[in-house]
């Protein structure tokens, strides 16, 4: 198939500003980052309709562990970036770079596990109070997310090694993880602080 | 009408909504959350609403800078 | 995505393959193949279509049982037997949630989006041909999952369309613990169907239009689908959120909609509304593009302002996302929020009145030809202009004290989505029939069902606003129970509006009739029926796989040039040079 499609030159008109892929991606972010900021909306009229927030006799979130988590996470976002700029000039070298980007986001998917596992020993639950429902559904969806995240930073990994990853995927794939990184930060800020 | 003019009545105009907003609190179905729950709502209605031509905006900024790079 | 972007990878040296190879090797594919698990758009446009049609006689039949209901209470119904005062609620609401999400938003949306669009452009298909497939099923799971939902326990949800909680968020108050779930799950499932189609939509429209075509010879319909999915996709999420919530709520048992623990109700208006106001817009521009193609055609002229509808349509997709708090006026929220909805409410009128007066001056000295597809687009404009017109009174925040929750509402949004959901479609269906399925409707009978459908319309739901200013509200079972609504005189209006319907939907087998005979036994119809321009015309019809037999077309001109003075034809195809 491949050598067909280099036998003709693309038609006139067809030379996209933005690769197909990377534009469809961008669209489906787009509705995720609204759905993202509709539930930071809810927590945000929740809060100010609280007397008290956190609610009394609730557990505290972990503020500092949850805050070196965020740079874990930010690092992975570097490292993609790295490894994207490095595909550009020699794929095989990119290798390592997105190896790291995804060993650190799965550090922080597993550091959230272990966190959550504090909170509900603690008492914390989807239902002991609103803090706690917007806590587990907020960090929940960004967890699910980040977990597909990874699971499209591996496609991209395996592909990379039997030396089948196209740029266009490449670039589906970054705009994907830098929504899960770049999310996080307003998160920690609108639940955590 | 200038442009001046223009500024001026906007500026009346979004002044009065405000200070007359007090007046139409008189209604018989408002009920009276605290303040601060009402300017959640306010605060999350402005950015809900001006995120989404955020967004496009930057897209279409973007292609306009890519086509002219072309 | 990532099936995404392997699907635009395999697609694009696929495309490339045929387009070299010009389609010699073309394998036959099996019944499965062709009509169920197909990935050409002319098919999955056909299944949503088709399903849409057929969900748009469920929810009519719905209406049907309700309205015989609030003519005649405590009759046995003739096809369903004696309404309860539970089973009215749960047809009212899924009559509203049928029409809306699964008879507007597929067949204006998806039907005729899928349809036109990479015909109108020029391409072979749409950019992710599996993602198209895949939203198309699991809109159909939805569809089953809602439909589903009238044979549990319980019954189907009965909560208005609009899912208000706390009515909406516990068993005990809203009586139907499983079918209030299956319903948020139906909707939920919708949304991801129609992310997946936007996200072909504006991809297809960006990236695979003809050699040639620059922006603004893309034909409005394209223009106004592709505004409409941006706004979709835009507004859809916090709803999602909403939902999800709701869901929780229901489910899981948390109180984000609870003020018991610690939640507000509100919020799920705040979130709801955000999404639902931009909906109406959602299907209100495909309608108009639909509508400004037709007028174009059969007035032999081009589109008056061509550029300026398509600016007027951007700014209605900016100001849609800034007038939705004005279905909460009442609700409690901030006066000085109602203020300033108030005013962005009366400016969103602004340019669909400016896009109207834009389609008269279309018409004003066109030789115009009164076809069927032509009398629904006129249609369409008178009907629309009422239902915008009333809707400038609700917009204000202090009529609409009065106002809220009354039939007028009901009339007026009735007198907005019909012609959009219901005129429109017909004006599309009947214009692009020919290309569909290769043969010609009747005109004779298309007429009849024409103004079987228009006046009996009229007649539904002009009493409604009468009855809406005497005070009636919306959703009562039974008005015999309120002396002050049970008068005579406002019961003869109910009888008459009910008896209109009972015309108009019987007048609705003339339409079924004509399509189905025009299928099997109607003339042929050629490439180019009307006499147009744009490019799904140039090709077959029905257009074959692969959509321009390898041919594909260039384009040199804007798509609406007819009766070019010192032209021989009074039409000049986009893709003819010279």
């Amino acid at each position: 198939m491949s050598v067909e499609s280099t036998a003709i030159e693309p038609r006139l008109g067809r030379d996209p500003l933005i690769p197909s892929a990377v534009l469809g991606m961008l669209i489906f972010v787009f509705s995720e980052i609204m759905m993202f900021s509709g539930l930071i909306s809810a927590v945000t009229i929740a809060r100010a309709g609280a007397a008290e927030w956190p609610p009394p006799g609730q557990a505290r979130l972990p503020l500092e562990a949850t805050a070196f988590n965020t740079l874990v996470l930010l690092a992975s976002g570097i490292a993609l970036w790295w490894a994207a700029r490095v595909f550009k000039e020699a794929p095989s070298k990119a290798y390592r770079s997105l190896l790291v980007s995804m060993l650190l986001g799965a550090f922080f998917v597993c550091f959230q596990g272990y966190e959550w596992v504090g909170l509900l020993r603690e008492g914390l639950t989807l239902t002991s109070s609103n803090h706690g429902g917007f806590f587990y559904l907020i960090v929940g969806a960004h967890a699910l997310h980040a977990v597909a995240g990874l699971t499209v930073l591996s496609f991209a990994f395996l592909r990379l090694r039997s030396r089948r990853l196209t740029p266009d995927f490449l670039a589906a794939t970054q705009v994907f993880w830098f929504f899960v990184v770049g999310l996080w930060p307003f998160l920690y800020l609108r639940i955590y602080l | 009408m200038t442009t001046r003019h223009l500024l001026e009545a906007s500026a009346l105009m979004v002044l009065g909504l405000l200070v007359g907003a007090d007046a139409s609190e008189a209604c018989s179905v408002c009920i009276d959350p605290s303040a601060a729950s009402r300017d959640a709502f306010g605060m999350t209605a402005v950015v809900l609403s001006l995120l989404p031509m955020a967004l496009v905006g930057g897209i279409l900024f973007f292609l306009r800078r890519a086509s002219r790079d072309r | 995505m990532i099936a995404g972007a392997d699907d635009q990878i395999e697609r694009d040296s696929m495309s490339e393959a045929v387009a070299a190879t010009a389609h010699d090797d073309h394998h036959e594919v099996g019944f499965w193949g062709k009509y169920i698990f197909s990935t050409d758009h002319k098919m999955i446009a056909k299944q949503y279509l088709f399903t849409g049609m057929a969900m748009a006689l469920i929810g009519g039949f719905f209406a049907y049982c309700f309205r015989m209901q609030l003519a005649f209470p405590g009759m046995e119904v003739p096809a369903y037997g004696v309404v309860s005062a539970s089973e009215y609620n749960s047809l009212v609401t899924n009559h509203g949630t049928i029409m809306i999400f699964w008879v507007a938003m597929p067949v204006l949306i998806a039907a005729f989006g899928n349809f036109l669009i990479p015909l109108m452009i020029g391409a072979d298909d749409m950019v992710f041909p599996k993602i198209n497939r895949l939203s198309f099923q699991i809109f159909l799971l939805s569809a089953i999952v809602l439909l589903g939902s009238f044979f549990v326990e319980g019954g189907a949800f009965g909560g208005a369309w609009t899912s208000y909680p706390p009515l909406s968020a516990k068993a005990e108050f809203s009586l139907t613990p499983l079918g209030s779930t299956l319903w948020l799950v139906a909707v939920a499932l919708e949304f991801v169907a129609f992310l997946l189609g936007g996200i072909n939509f504006i991809t297809t429209a960006m990236n695979a239009r003809a050699p040639g075509m620059r922006p603004f010879d893309v034909p409005a319909v394209v223009w106004m689908i592709v505004i409409a999915s941006v706004i979709f996709m835009l507004s859809v999420g916090p709803l999602i959120a909403g939902a999800i919530m709701l869901l929780f709520d229901q489910v899981l048992g948390t109180g984000f909609y609870d003020p018991g623990k610690g939640g507000d109700p509100i919020l799920w208006q705040h979130m709801f509304w955000f999404f639902g106001h931009p909906e109406v817009y959602v299907v209100l521009l495909p309608a108009l593009g639909i509508t400004a193609e037709i007028i174009a055609v059969f007035s032999r002229k081009s589109l008056f302002g061509f550029r300026l509808i398509i600016y007027s349509s951007i700014g209605i997709g900016v100001l849609s996302f800034v007038v939705w708090a004005h279905h909460q006026f009442i609700a409690g929220i901030d006066p000085r929020m109602a203020n300033i909805f108030t005013i962005t409410t009366l400016l969103i009128s602004v340019p669909v009145a400016e896009m109207i007066f834009l389609y008269i001056g279309t018409l004003y000295g066109g030789s115009i030809k009164l076809t069927t597809p032509m009398l629904w687009a006129l249609a369409f404009i008178a009907e629309f202009l009422i239902g915008g017109v009333t809707g400038i009174f609700l917009g204000d925040s202090a009529a609409d004290i009065y106002f809220h929750d009354s039939y007028f509402v009901l009339a007026h949004f009735h007198y907005t989505f019909f012609p959009i959901a219901i005129i429109a479609v017909f004006a599309g269906v009947t214009f692009w029939f020919p290309k569909m399925f290769g043969r010609m409707m009747n005109e004779t009978l298309g007429k009849i069902h024409f103004w079987g459908t228009v006046i009996p319309f009229n007649c539904i739901f002009l009493p409604l606003f009468v009855l809406g200013l005497g005070g009636q509200h919306r959703r009562i079972y039974n008005y015999q129970h309120f002396p002050d609504l049970a008068g005579a005189e406002f019961q003869d209006l109910r009888i008459f509006a009910t008896m209109a319907m009972l015309v108009m939907l019987a007048f609705q087998a003339v339409f079924l009739f004509n399509f189905f005979a025009s299928l099997r036994k109607g003339k042929a119809a050629g490439r180019n029926p009307w006499r147009s321009n744009t490019l799904e015309w140039t090709t077959e019809s029905p257009p074959p796989h692969g959509n321009f037999g390898g041919d594909f077309p260039e384009v040199y001109r804007g798509p609406y040039e007819y009766s070019v003075p010192g032209r021989e034809d009074d039409y000049w195809p986009q893709n003819i040079p010279g």
